[in-house]
C-alpha cells in the first residue's frame, strides 16, 4: 500500500482524525540564528543526532533551514566558518499548528524530507515533525495510555486527567475490603454483572470487568485489600476507577512492562504477581490514566468504548 | 461438544457438578491467572493445578465452561461453595496439564 492509499484510509476510517501538528510534533527542538557560522550547525547536528536545523531571527520567525546536504556542500567549498545565512534553504517546506494528520503524512509523502518546522499563524517557530515524531503519535493515540506520576506534577502542577464525574456520583459502588485474595474479583464479578444488566455488549463487558479484576486483584496484593471500585456506565462508554490508599507504585514505568512484579513468592505460588496486570489493563482498555507515586494512593482509571466493536 | 462429553472423555472425578449442558468450544492450559483472563476465549475448557478461590473468580470472568484441576490436586473447602454458585463444573484429574491437555486436544478442541 503506498502512503497516498494509506492516508486514503485513514481518512476513510477516520483514524488520528483527533492528532494535528500540535500534538504530533516535538516541541524540544533546536534552532540557529541566521548569523551562526555553518560549523555551529554541524556541531548542534553531531550532538543532537538531527539532520536538519530550523534558522530563525531574533523574533522566533522561521527563516530558513540547513540540512546535511548543504553542510556536506559547505565543507566541500570550505565555507564552515561562513555564516548560516550564506548556505542555508530559504524556501522551507512548512506545517503548521493546526494542520491535520491527513496533511502532515501528504507532506512526508509529497517532499521526502525527512523533518518539516511547524510554525505559528505569525510565523514563528514552535516545534518540529521528524518520520518519528509521526510514529509516536500513532503508537500514543493506539495505547492512549496516560501515567501521571511526580514527574508530571512537576510540568503540570494540579492538572488532572481524570474524569470530574467521579467527585459527585457513581453508577456501580464496590467498597474492596479484603483480608487476603480468597474473595478477591467479588467486586469486579458483581461489576461484570451490573454492565450486563446495563445492556453492554459482550465484548465490553468482558474488557471492563477484566480490567477491573486485575486492577482489584492489584489492591488486594499491593494495598493490603483497602479501596474502592466504582463505574460510570452510559451510552456506549464506562469509565472504571479503582482507587487504594497506597503505598503506591513507585515505578510506574516498570510496572507497565510485562513481568515485571514486586510480589512474593507465596502470592506467585497462587498464579498471580506475573507481571501482567497492568499491561493486561493497557491492552484491553481504550483509555488508560494511572496516578500514582512512591507513599501515594493510586488511582486507575480506565474508559472502554462500547461502539469500538 | 458439552460440558458433559468433557467429563465423559476425562474420566476424572467430578469435584463438582455444575450446569453439563453448557457448550465447551476451546480449550486453554495455564496456571497464571493474569494469562487466563487475558487469553482464554469464553466457552473453553481450563486445565490448571491451581486449588483456590479465585480459579473461580477467573472462570466467571472469562466464561470458562469446565475446570480440570490436574495433577491429582484438590480445592480449597471454600472452592465448591463459590463454584456451584456459578453452576460451573470441576474435574479432578490425576493426570498432568499435559495429558489432560492432549486428551482435550484428541477429542476436537483447538
Amino acid at each position: 500500500m503506498s502512503l497516498e492509499q494509506s492516508v486514503e484510509a485513514l481518512r476513510y476510517l477516520g483514524l488520528f482524525s483527533s492528532l494535528d501538528a500540535s500534538s504530533v510534533m516535538s516541541t524540544a527542538a533546536h534552532a540557529l540564528h541566521p548569523e551562526d557560522r555553518v560549523a555551529a550547525a554541524r556541531t548542534l547536528m553531531r550532538e543532537k543526532s538531527i539532520s536538519g536545523v530550523p534558522i530563525v531571527d531574533a523574533d522566533f520567525r522561521l527563516v530558513g533551514l540547513i540540512s546535511v546536504s548543504k553542510i556536506i556542500e559547505a565543507l566541500a567549498d570550505g565555507r564552515l566558518a561562513d555564516s548560516v545565512d550564506s548556505v542555508m534553504t530559504r524556501h522551507v517546506i512548512v506545517l503548521h499548528l493546526h494542520d491535520t494528520f491527513e496533511e502532515i503524512l501528504s507532506c512526508f509523502e509529497r517532499f521526502k524530507f525527512g523533518r518539516f518546522p511547524v510554525i505559528e499563524e505569525d510565523g514563528k517557530l514552535v516545534g518540529m515533525i521528524t518520520d518519528t515524531d509521526v510514529l509516536s503519535a500513532i503508537i500514543r493515540s493506539f495505547y492512549s495510555v496516560y501515567v501521571h506520576d511526580q514527574r508530571r506534577t512537576m510540568t503540570l502542577g494540579s492538572f488532572s486527567a481524570l474524569s470530574k464525574e467521579f467527585e459527585n456520583s457513581a453508577d456501580f459502588v464496590h467498597d474492596i475490603s479484603s483480608t487476603g485474595l480468597e474473595n478477591a474479583g467479588e467486586g469486579s464479578a458483581r461489576l461484570k454483572a451490573f454492565l450486563q444488566g446495563k445492556g453492554f455488549g459482550e465484548s465490553v463487558v468482558r474488557r471492563a470487568s477484566v480490567c477491573a479484576y486485575e486492577a482489584e486483584i492489584n489492591v488486594c496484593i499491593h494495598a493490603g485489600g483497602q479501596g474502592s471500585l466504582r463505574a460510570i456506565a452510559r451510552d456506549g462508554e464506562i469509565i472504571v476507577r479503582v482507587e487504594d490508599k497506597g503505598p503506591g507504585i513507585e515505578n510506574i514505568d516498570l510496572a507497565m512492562k510485562e513481568g515485571w512484579s514486586t510480589a512474593t513468592d507465596a502470592i506467585r505460588e497462587l498464579g498471580f504477581g506475573a507481571g501482567m496486570g497492568l499491561p493486561n489493563i493497557r491492552r484491553f482498555s481504550d483509555h488508560l490514566v494511572i496516578i500514582s507515586g512512591k507513599d501515594k494512593p493510586t488511582k486507575v482509571e480506565m474508559i472502554f468504548l462500547a461502539d469500538k466493536e | 461438544m458439552t460440558v458433559h462429553d468433557v467429563i465423559e472423555v476425562l474420566g476424572a472425578d467430578i469435584a463438582v457438578e455444575g450446569d453439563t449442558t453448557r457448550l465447551v468450544t476451546s480449550g486453554y492450559t495455564c496456571d497464571l491467572l493474569s494469562e487466563v483472563i487475558a487469553k482464554a476465549a469464553p466457552g473453553s475448557a481450563w486445565a490448571t493445578i491451581q486449588t483456590h478461590a479465585n480459579v473461580i473468580a477467573v472462570a466467571a470472568m472469562v466464561g470458562i465452561s469446565i475446570v480440570i484441576v490436574c495433577e491429582g490436586r484438590t480445592c480449597e473447602a471454600d472452592v465448591a461453595e463459590h463454584a456451584a454458585k456459578e453452576h460451573l463444573t470441576i474435574l479432578y484429574s490425576k493426570d498432568s496439564a499435559y495429558v489432560v491437555s492432549g486428551k482435550l486436544y484428541v477429542l476436537g478442541l483447538r
